[in-house]
């Protein structure tokens, strides 16, 4: 019974790693940059709902629906105005600018006068309810999590699979000058993929907040989620999933069976296992890069 | 600037630095400043702009109602009192900075409650070269009373002495047998640990199962998990605000009703904000009692009122141990009589025994040898979101 109870738990903190661990990914896949403010992004997508039930008033749900929508807008934003301008720059430079963002960001959002600076509760119409089947507890929040994280993904493998836009998206990320003269828009893509990913990170906020409450530094989860996305082979998106199950049960389990301190660093060593092991991660290709 | 040129003028600064602290040095021993026939006049370092701003500004603010109070009633053998604050942001630069002007330029006699442990011990050896009392800092930190110098007199409750009393008090009175504990792992988690350790060593007790977690952590699942399997009854906290109410959640979750108990660290109204219903029956140590916990006397009363109308909001805890560091700096002021200097000062702050201020707090004692005051805490009990006394002052 323990051991499934961990797992469950394992699972559910696994899957917001995965949700974070998606984004970094589908930005990676699409423009070979990596986004270190990912999970600023997620602290932007948690804040952005509270702003609204708090100070608007909103109901849960469409408080919910209007931050992932903003911060997907957000996203495309962010890569028209700040990342598009320095393409064609070293890839560093990209580094260095959304490492930058994950700063402004969280600076930004402690200047917001009354929750900025503290540690603050969203209030989800389903905290606290908790089954207890003969001594399994399943609280709604991991359900929760578990669930949207599943749909979330079936959402995004028919998409990618089936519309226009996301086999598009696939062409782009495949081999972009190619894609540009099939007539393919890969500018444009490349802003949705980033609007995407927020959105995506915006989710993994608010399905987070009820467990680790709202507040300034919730982004640095993203240390997490980075060898989520290395475990799943970077450049994969069943693989960033796939990647933050591995490290939340792993840290679960760790947790529990092995001394203390080793919950901390339990991501770091499946990561260097890996690494040894597999350098291209789980699901990663084994096509190198022509110098 | 040609290199030689600056490198003169540094060692020049240098040498009139070396110059100023040898003679401040040779004229400090056995001097007193900042008293006239009219005015005694006092100094204090707070963060007011940084980031314990919200723990510095009630604190100042309590210490400038405490003066206001206490010269409304007469002053203190004919002096009145006066006060100056200057802001350190929390940096230990800005408080040796402060420290400077406060000690050097304004010439206070004695520095009351400066708060933070980096910026109290950066500016501490300015106070003590100064001959000038560090009385009551606002940290928990041994270095506030330890190693004994007859000038330097501590008001905080350290951790290691709560931990000890709450724990004594869990295993004689509450009858616990196996006791677990969360802590972060960093010195303070460290310290609560040890303390615990300690304290169960008294009692032929040994810690049933510990486990940790880093700074910043998330999630407390697995954690919980391994101290519900250890079956233990009371689950030590070496958390400070976020974690406390995370643990306390995770366990709810997991439908385990175990007894808690954090300590002062962890006593805050924070606590109950982002925890809700999941901390009710949460034991904390506490050295005073949370204002909305306290019993509202007409002389409590009196000072929460003149604090809203000076300042025009709600009074915050943070104020007591301002006011209070004051209140007990006029007493000893007091008791010192007319011809008031460092020496009389000290003599007359180590004859206080089983002070206690308007507030309800654990009482303060000093003695000629003992130069922290506060060697006992209140245990309390999250109950309708309020963390009511349900102890006297304990100790171990």
């Amino acid at each position: 019974m323990v051991i499934l109870q961990l797992t469950i738990s394992g699972i559910s903190l696994g899957c917001i790693y995965a949700l974070i661990a998606l984004g970094f990914v589908l930005i990676y896949k699409a423009t070979e940059t990596v986004n270190f403010a990912q999970g600023e992004l997620m602290m932007l997508g948690a804040f952005s709902g509270l702003v609204l039930m708090k100070m608007v008033g909103l109901p849960f749900w469409a408080a919910a629906l209007i931050a992932v929508v903003g911060m997907g807008g957000f996203g495309f934003l962010v890569e028209r105005i700040a990342i598009r301008p320095i393409l064609g720059q070293p890839q560093f430079t990209v580094v260095m600018l959304t490492i930058g963002l994950g700063y402004v960001l969280r600076g930004l959002i402690t200047m917001i006068p009354g929750i900025g600076s503290d540690t603050n509760t969203l209030e989800v119409p389903y905290k606290g309810v908790v089954w207890n089947m003969s001594g399994l507890v399943l609280s709604a929040e991991q359900l929760a999590i578990i669930l949207i994280t599943a749909v979330l993904c079936l959402g995004l493998y028919l998409m990618f699979r089936y519309s226009k836009i996301g086999i598009a998206m696939q062409a782009a990320s495949q081999n972009q000058i190619a894609a540009y003269y099939m007539g393919i828009p890969v500018k444009r893509l490349n802003g949705l993929v980033w609007g995407l990913s927020a959105a995506v990170a915006a989710l993994a906020g608010l399905l987070l907040a009820p467990i680790t409450f709202v507040h300034a530094n919730m982004g640095y989860i993203g240390l997490k989620a980075f060898p989520a996305a290395v475990v799943g082979g970077f450049g994969s998106l069943p693989g960033a999933i796939v990647g933050g199950l591995v490290i939340g049960i792993v840290e679960s389990f760790a947790g529990f069976y092995l001394p203390e301190g080793f919950k901390d660093i339990a991501a770091y060593v499946v990561v260097l296992i890996m690494l040894v092991l597999k350098p291209t991660g789980l699901f990663g290709g084994s096509v190198r890069k022509k110098v | 600037m040609s290199i030689n040129r600056r490198n003169l003028i540094v060692q020049g600064a240098a040498g009139a630095f070396a110059l100023t602290a040898l003679s401040r040095n040779a004229s400090a021993q056995g001097r007193t400043q900042g008293i006239t026939d009219t005015e005694i006049l006092i100094g204090s370092h707070q963060d007011l702009s940084g980031p314990v701003a919200a723990l510095g500004s009630p604190l100042r603010d309590g210490m400038l109602l405490a003066v206001d109070d206490i010269n409304a009633a007469g002053g203190i053998n004919g002096r009145q009192l006066r006060m100056l604050v200057e802001d350190t942001a929390f940096d230990p630069k800005k408080a040796v900075l402060a420290t400077e002007k406060l000690v050097g330029q304004d010439k206070v006699f004695a520095m009351i409650a400066c708060l933070g442990s980096a910026p109290v011990q950066a500016s501490m050896p300015l106070m003590l070269e100064a001959n000038v009392p560090v009385l009551f800092s606002g940290t928990p930190a041994e270095f506030t009373y330890a190693p004994f110098h007859h000038i330097k007199f501590g008001l905080n409750l350290p951790y290691g002495i709560q931990v000890r009393a709450m724990v004594r008090h869990a295993v004689e009175k509450l009858g616990k047998k196996r006791v677990g504990i969360l802590y972060q792992d960093d010195e303070t988690g460290l310290s609560v640990l040890r303390a615990t350790e300690e304290q169960l060593k008294v009692h032929n007790m040994a810690i049933v199962e510990q486990t940790s977690y880093k700074r910043g952590a998330i999630d407390f699942a697995s954690q919980i998990s391994k101290l519900k399997a250890a079956n233990v009854d009371l689950v030590v906290l070496g958390t400070i605000i976020r974690e406390t109410a995370g643990a306390c959640i995770e366990a709810k979750k997991q439908g385990w009703n175990v007894d808690m108990m954090v300590t002062l660290a962890g006593a805050n109204s924070a606590v109950v904000k982002i925890g809700g219903a999941a901390v009710e029956g949460l034991y904390a140590m506490t050295q005073f009692v949370a204002i909305n916990a306290q019993t509202q006397t007409p002389a409590l009363q009196g000072v929460l009122a003149r604090y809203l109308a000076k300042y025009k909001k709600e009074p915050d805890d943070g104020l007591i141990y301002g006011y209070m560091s004051v209140q007990l700096f006029a007493e000893a002021a007091r008791k010192a009589g007319r011809t008031l200097t460092v020496d009389t000062l000290v003599a007359a702050l180590e004859q206080v025994k089983g002070w206690t201020g308007v507030f309800q707090a654990a009482p303060v004692s000093f003695a000629a040898n003992e130069h922290l005051g506060a060697r006992s805490g209140i245990l309390t009990r999250v109950k309708d979101g309020k963390f009511m006394p349900i102890t006297g002052a304990l100790t171990y």
